[in-house]
C-alpha cells in the first residue's frame, strides 16, 4: 500500500495532494422491545484524494481503491476549474512532516470478543430494563463497536497509519401510563477503549427504566425565566454546541459579524471561565494522535479568564487568520474531507462544590443531560433529558419539558457559579457539522449555574 | 444471477442483496465564490440471510471480497432474530421520469453556472448579504435481488440545491435557508429556486417585538415541519407496533379536523426518494394515512409489516427521513413523499384573519420535545409577527409549544391552497393553528 500511495501521489501535477484511505469494521447490536432488531457486521474500504491547483480544491472519493492516480487526475482537473474562478486562492500553514504508526492496544479488546457475548450482554440490559416495571413499553438498547485503520499521506512528505478504535452503549426506556403519555429514560457510555467499559451497567439500565417511569408522573415546567443548574453532561453540551462551533474557524468566515464578536481577547464570561478542547484523554472518544491533515494533536485554550484565547484550526484557517494549526481538522469518514471540528470539549473546574451552588437557589430548575440541541448563530436551544424544581435549595419533584433556549453570549455572561466537579462524556452519537456526522468527540464541565435562562413549556 | 446471492446459496434458507452504485458530483460556493467541486464514486453492498428463521445483516464496500460479506451475513444469523419474513417477488410496475439515459449527464460547469446565477440573483436585491449555495448532481443504480426470484435495477438521478443567505446589519444576523431537489437540468428555474429567500429577507428586515400567549400561528409549508415531525413519528407502522404511537389501536376514527388529509406516496416522481421500489424491493405505491380526519393507515416496512400481520405498504427504505438512502442502515418504516392535502385559502388569507400571531417559516431544534406523545416545543429559527393581518417584522428568541394530536383536531384555522415542496420529502401547504404557546423573551 505505501508504495502504490508514494508513487500515485509522485506522479500528480496538483500543486498539493493528500490521501486517505480507511478500513473499518464495524458490530452493531441493538434490541428493542424484546426483539433483536438489529444485528450486523460491516467492513469498509475506502478512499479520498484531496488535489489544491492554483490554489482551489477538487476532490474526489471513492471505494475501488486500485486507481488511485486516476482519481488524483480527476480531482486536479476539478481543482483547476476552481482556482480558475477563486478570488482568494487556498494556502496551507506550514506544519511539520511526520512520518508514524500509531496502533492502539485496547484492556479488553473488542475484537477478540465472540459476537455472541456482545448479543448476550446488550440482551441482559434489555431483559433488565424491561422487567423493571409494567410500564416500561420499550426499548432502544444498543451496543456498537468500531475500529478503524487509516492511512495519510501527502505530497510534502508526511505518511502515517492510525487506529481509532470507538465503543458505546445506549440502555434507552420508554415507559406509558396507558392513557397516550409516553416518556423516557436513558444511560449511556461512549469512549474510545474496550470492552471492559460496556460492562457492568446493570445498575444504569434499571436507572433509565426507573426514570422513564417516573418521568409520568413529572408535572410540566412552567414556561419562563429561571435559575438553572446545569449538570456536567448537560453544560458539556452547552459549551460544545452553543459555543465550540463558534470558535471554529472556517465558520468565521462565512459569518463577518461573528467574526468581530469572536475576536481574541473579547470577555464571554467570569473570570472563572476557562474552556478547553484537548486533543488527548485517556480512553476518550474525541481523541485524535493526528488530525486528517497529519497535524499532531495539541491542547487548545478556547477561554481564559474569561476572555476568548485561542480558536480551533486547519492548515487553511490558519493560514487565513495567520495562526498556527490546532489539530481540528476531522473528517468523519473517506466519504468526506477534513473541516474544523471539535475533540474533547470542556469547561475546566471552578471553586464551587454542588451544595453551595445549589443552596442559595430559592426556586430554579436542575436540569440534566441532553436529548438534543440545535444552534444558529448566537440563538441556542436544548433539550433537558430531565429535570427537577428546586426549592429552598433543595432538589424538589421532577419537571418535565424542559428545552431551554437564549443567546448565547447573554447565557453565557450569566453564568455565577461553576463547580469543582467536571466529568468528561461521550454520548453514544457524536457531532455533526456540513453534512458529517456522526464524529466522535467527548464534552465536559462541572457542575454550572446560570442566571435567567428561559424555558419552554406550558 | 447477482454474484454475492449466488455465493449464499446451499448455505441460507432466504438470501437479499441491495446493491447501490452512486455517482455524485457536487460543487460549492461560499460567500467569497466557488470553492470547491467533488467527485464520488462509492459503491456498496448489504446481504441480509436467513438461516433457520434466523436473520443475520452484513454490509460492505469492499467489493473484492464478497466471501467475508457472506461469512460475516451467516455469522450474525447464527444469534440473528427469529422471523418468519418472506422475500417479496412481487411484478413491479416501472416510474417513469426518475432517469433520462438519452441525456448527457450535466457537466462540472453547468452546474458551477447554476450555483453562480442564484448567487448573483440573490446578490442582486440587497447589500449586506452573504450567499452560500451548493449545487449537487447525484446518479444511483440500485439492485435489488433475492433468492425467492427477485431481480430488479433501477437508475435515478436527482439534482439537489441547497441556498444559504445571511444578512448582518446593526447588531442582528438573519440566516435562511432553503433546499430544492429537482431530477433534470431543464426543471431548474433561478427565479422559483430563489422566491421563497427572497420573500422571507424582505420580511426579515426589521426586528419587532414578538406577541406572547396562546396564539394563532401560519405555520408556512417549510415551517409545518415542527408540527408535522411527531405525526410522521405516530404514524410509522413501527411506532405503532411498539405502543410508542398514540395512534395504536385507533385505525378509523376521527381524530383530526375533517379538512386534514394526508398521503404517502412513494410514486410521485417529484419527491427525493421516488422509486418503482423500495429499498427491499417491494413495490411502492399511495397510502391513505388521514381521510378527512379520519385516520385510514400507517406505513411499513416487510419485517415490521409481517410483525403486525399486515403487508408492506413498501416504505422500507435504508436511510432517515432527510437525505439520501445509503447501503448502509438495514431497512426500517419510513415516509417516502408526505404530501398534505390542500385547503382553499391563500397564505395572505390566512395572514390576513389573524389579529395577533406569528408566522413560523423555520425552527430551531426540530425533533427536540417528547415527540412520540405528539410535543413540540422549539425556539424559533425565522418567524414574524403578524398584527391585524399584516406581517410587521420578523422575531427573536421566541418559543413555540404544543401538541399535534390536539392542535390538528381542535384548533386548525385552515389550510393553504398551494402545496410546496419540502426538503424533497413533503409536499404540504401553509397551516394555520390557533392556540399555541408562544413565550417570548
Amino acid at each position: 500500500m505505501r508504495q502504490t500511495i508514494k508513487q500515485a501521489i509522485a506522479g500528480s501535477t496538483a500543486d498539493y495532494t493528500e490521501i486517505r484511505i480507511e478500513r473499518r469494521w464495524l458490530n452493531r447490536v441493538l434490541f428493542q422491545r424484546e426483539k433483536l432488531e438489529t444485528l450486523e457486521s460491516a467492513t469498509e474500504l475506502g478512499g479520498v484524494v484531496r488535489c489544491l491547483k492554483n490554489g482551489g480544491w477538487g476532490i474526489s472519493v471513492f471505494n475501488d481503491t486500485s486507481k488511485i492516480a486516476e482519481h488524483i487526475r480527476e480531482a486536479t482537473q476539478m481543482a483547476a476549474v476552481v482556482g480558475e474562478t477563486a478570488s482568494q486562492p487556498v494556502i496551507l500553514a506550514d506544519v511539520p512532516t511526520v512520518q508514524d504508526e500509531v496502533r492502539v492496544e485496547l484492556e479488553h479488546d473488542f475484537r477478540n470478543v465472540p459476537l455472541r457475548e456482545k448479543v448476550d450482554l446488550t440482551l441482559s440490559y434489555n431483559t433488565l430494563i424491561m422487567k423493571e416495571s409494567d410500564k416500561i413499553v420499550s426499548t432502544q438498547v444498543q451496543y456498537v463497536d468500531r475500529f478503524s485503520e487509516i492511512t495519510y499521506a501527502n505530497s510534502e512528505g508526511t505518511y502515517l497509519v492510525q487506529e481509532l478504535p470507538d465503543i458505546t452503549m445506549m440502555l434507552g426506556a420508554a415507559a406509558s401510563d396507558g392513557k397516550g403519555d409516553i416518556q423516557q429514560g436513558m444511560e449511556y457510555v461512549g469512549k474510545a477503549g474496550g470492552f471492559e467499559w460496556v460492562q457492568g451497567m446493570e445498575d444504569q439500565a434499571r436507572m433509565a427504566a426507573q426514570r422513564a417511569v417516573a418521568m409520568l408522573n413529572a408535572k410540566p415546567v412552567p414556561g419562563g425565566q429561571h435559575t438553572v443548574l446545569l449538570d456536567p453532561r448537560l453544560a458539556g453540551v452547552f459549551i460544545h454546541e452553543a459555543f465550540g462551533h463558534f470558535c471554529e474557524a472556517d465558520f468565521l468566515f462565512k459569518n463577518p459579524r461573528l467574526a468581530e464578536i469572536m475576536a481574541l481577547g473579547n470577555e464571554f464570561g467570569p473570570p472563572e471561565l476557562q474552556v478547553i478542547d484537548a486533543g488527548f484523554f485517556a480512553g476518550e472518544r474525541g481523541n485524535v494522535p493526528y488530525d486528517d491533515e497529519g497535524v499532531k494533536r495539541a491542547k487548545t485554550t478556547l477561554v481564559k479568564n474569561g476572555h476568548l484565547h485561542s480558536l480551533l484550526h486547519s492548515r487553511e484557517t490558519a493560514a487565513k487568520m495567520g495562526a498556527q494549526p490546532t489539530g481540528n481538522a476531522r473528517a468523519v469518514s473517506y466519504e468526506h474531507e477534513p473541516i474544523v471540528r471539535m475533540r474533547n470539549t470542556y469547561i475546566e473546574n471552578g471553586p464551587i462544590s454542588f451544595d453551595d451552588m445549589i443552596k442559595d437557589v430559592e426556586r430554579g430548575i436542575y436540569a440534566l443531560d441532553a436529548y438534543g440541541g440545535q444552534t444558529e448563530f448566537e440563538q441556542f436551544s436544548f433539550s433537558a433529558a430531565y429535570a427537577y424544581e428546586i426549592v429552598n435549595g433543595e432538589i424538589g419533584d421532577l419537571v418535565r419539558n424542559v428545552v431551554l433556549s437564549g443567546n448565547l453570549f447573554e447565557t453565557m455572561r450569566s453564568i455565577d457559579a461553576i463547580g469543582n466537579d467536571r466529568v468528561i462524556s461521550g454520548g453514544v452519537g457524536g457531532c455533526g457539522k456540513g453534512g458529517q456526522f456522526p464524529l466522535p468527540v467527548t464534552v465536559g464541565a462541572p457542575h454550572i449555574r446560570i442566571r435567567n435562562v428561559t424555558i419552554g413549556g406550558k | 444471477m447477482h454474484p454475492l446471492l449466488e455465493r449464499t446459496r446451499d448455505r441460507v434458507d432466504q438470501a437479499d442483496v441491495y446493491h447501490l452504485q452512486r455517482k455524485v458530483l457536487p460543487v460549492v460556493f461560499d460567500p467569497e465564490g466557488l470553492s470547491v467541486i467533488k467527485t464520488k464514486q462509492t459503491e456498496g453492498v448489504a446481504l441480509r440471510v436467513l438461516c433457520e428463521g434466523r436473520l443475520g445483516y452484513s454490509t460492505s464496500t469492499d467489493l473484492a471480497r464478497p466471501e467475508a460479506v457472506v461469512e460475516a451475513a451467516v455469522a450474525t444469523a447464527a444469534y440473528g432474530d427469529v422471523t418468519d419474513l418472506t422475500f417479496p417477488d412481487t411484478a413491479i410496475e416501472r416510474l417513469v421520469g426518475l432517469h433520462d439515459s438519452q441525456a448527457t449527464p450535466p457537466s462540472a460547469e453547468q452546474l458551477v453556472a447554476i450555483g453562480a446565477a442564484i448567487q448573483k440573483r440573490l446578490l442582486a436585491d440587497g447589500s449586506n448579504l452573504e450567499v452560500g449555495v451548493s449545487v449537487e448532481m447525484m446518479t444511483d443504480h440500485i439492485r435489488i435481488a433475492n433468492s425467492n426470484g427477485l431481480d430488479t435495477e433501477e437508475t435515478r438521478s436527482s439534482i439537489e440545491i441547497g441556498i444559504e443567505a445571511t444578512r448582518a446589519q446593526s447588531g442582528d444576523i438573519f440566516t435562511v435557508a432553503d433546499s430544492h431537489h429537482v431530477r433534470a437540468l431543464g426543471d431548474v428555474c433561478i427565479e422559483d429556486l430563489t422566491q421563497r429567500i427572497r420573500r422571507l429577507l424582505e420580511w426579515g428586515r426589521d426586528v419587532v417585538s414578538a406577541p406572547s400567549g396562546s396564539l394563532p400561528v401560519v405555520f408556512t409549508p417549510s415551517g409545518t415541519l415542527a408540527l408535522l415531525l411527531p405525526l410522521m413519528m405516530g404514524l410509522n407502522g413501527k411506532s405503532v407496533l411498539l405502543k410508542l404511537s398514540p395512534l395504536t389501536e385507533k385505525l378509523g376514527q376521527g381524530l383530526f379536523d375533517s379538512r386534514l388529509n394526508l398521503v404517502d406516496d412513494g410514486r410521485c416522481v417529484r419527491g427525493a426518494s421516488a422509486g418503482s421500489f423500495d429499498d427491499e424491493g417491494v413495490p411502492t405505491q399511495t397510502t391513505s394515512l388521514i381521510d378527512e380526519g379520519q385516520l385510514s393507515g400507517f406505513y411499513y416496512d416487510l419485517r415490521t409489516a409481517q410483525q403486525a400481520g399486515v403487508a408492506s405498504t413498501g416504505n422500507g427504505y435504508k436511510g432517515g427521513l432527510i437525505g439520501a438512502s445509503s447501503f448502509r442502515p438495514s431497512p426500517s418504516s419510513t415516509i417516502s413523499s408526505l404530501v398534505v392535502g390542500a385547503g382553499d385559502a391563500s397564505e395572505a388569507e390566512l395572514i390576513r384573519g389573524i389579529k395577533k400571531g406569528l408566522l413560523v417559516d423555520g425552527v430551531l431544534g426540530l425533533g427536540q420535545g417528547n415527540l412520540n406523545a405528539g410535543d413540540f416545543s422549539n425556539n424559533v429559527a425565522a418567524a414574524f409577527a403578524i398584527e391585524n393581518g399584516r406581517i410587521v417584522g420578523r422575531v427573536k428568541n421566541v418559543m413555540l409549544a404544543g401538541n399535534c394530536y390536539e392542535l390538528l383536531r381542535d384548533q386548525l384555522i385552515g389550510l393553504g391552497d398551494t402545496a410546496e415542496w419540502v426538503y424533497g420529502k413533503l409536499l404540504c401547504p401553509a397551516i394555520a393553528v390557533d392556540h399555541v404557546n408562544v413565550a417570548a423573551k
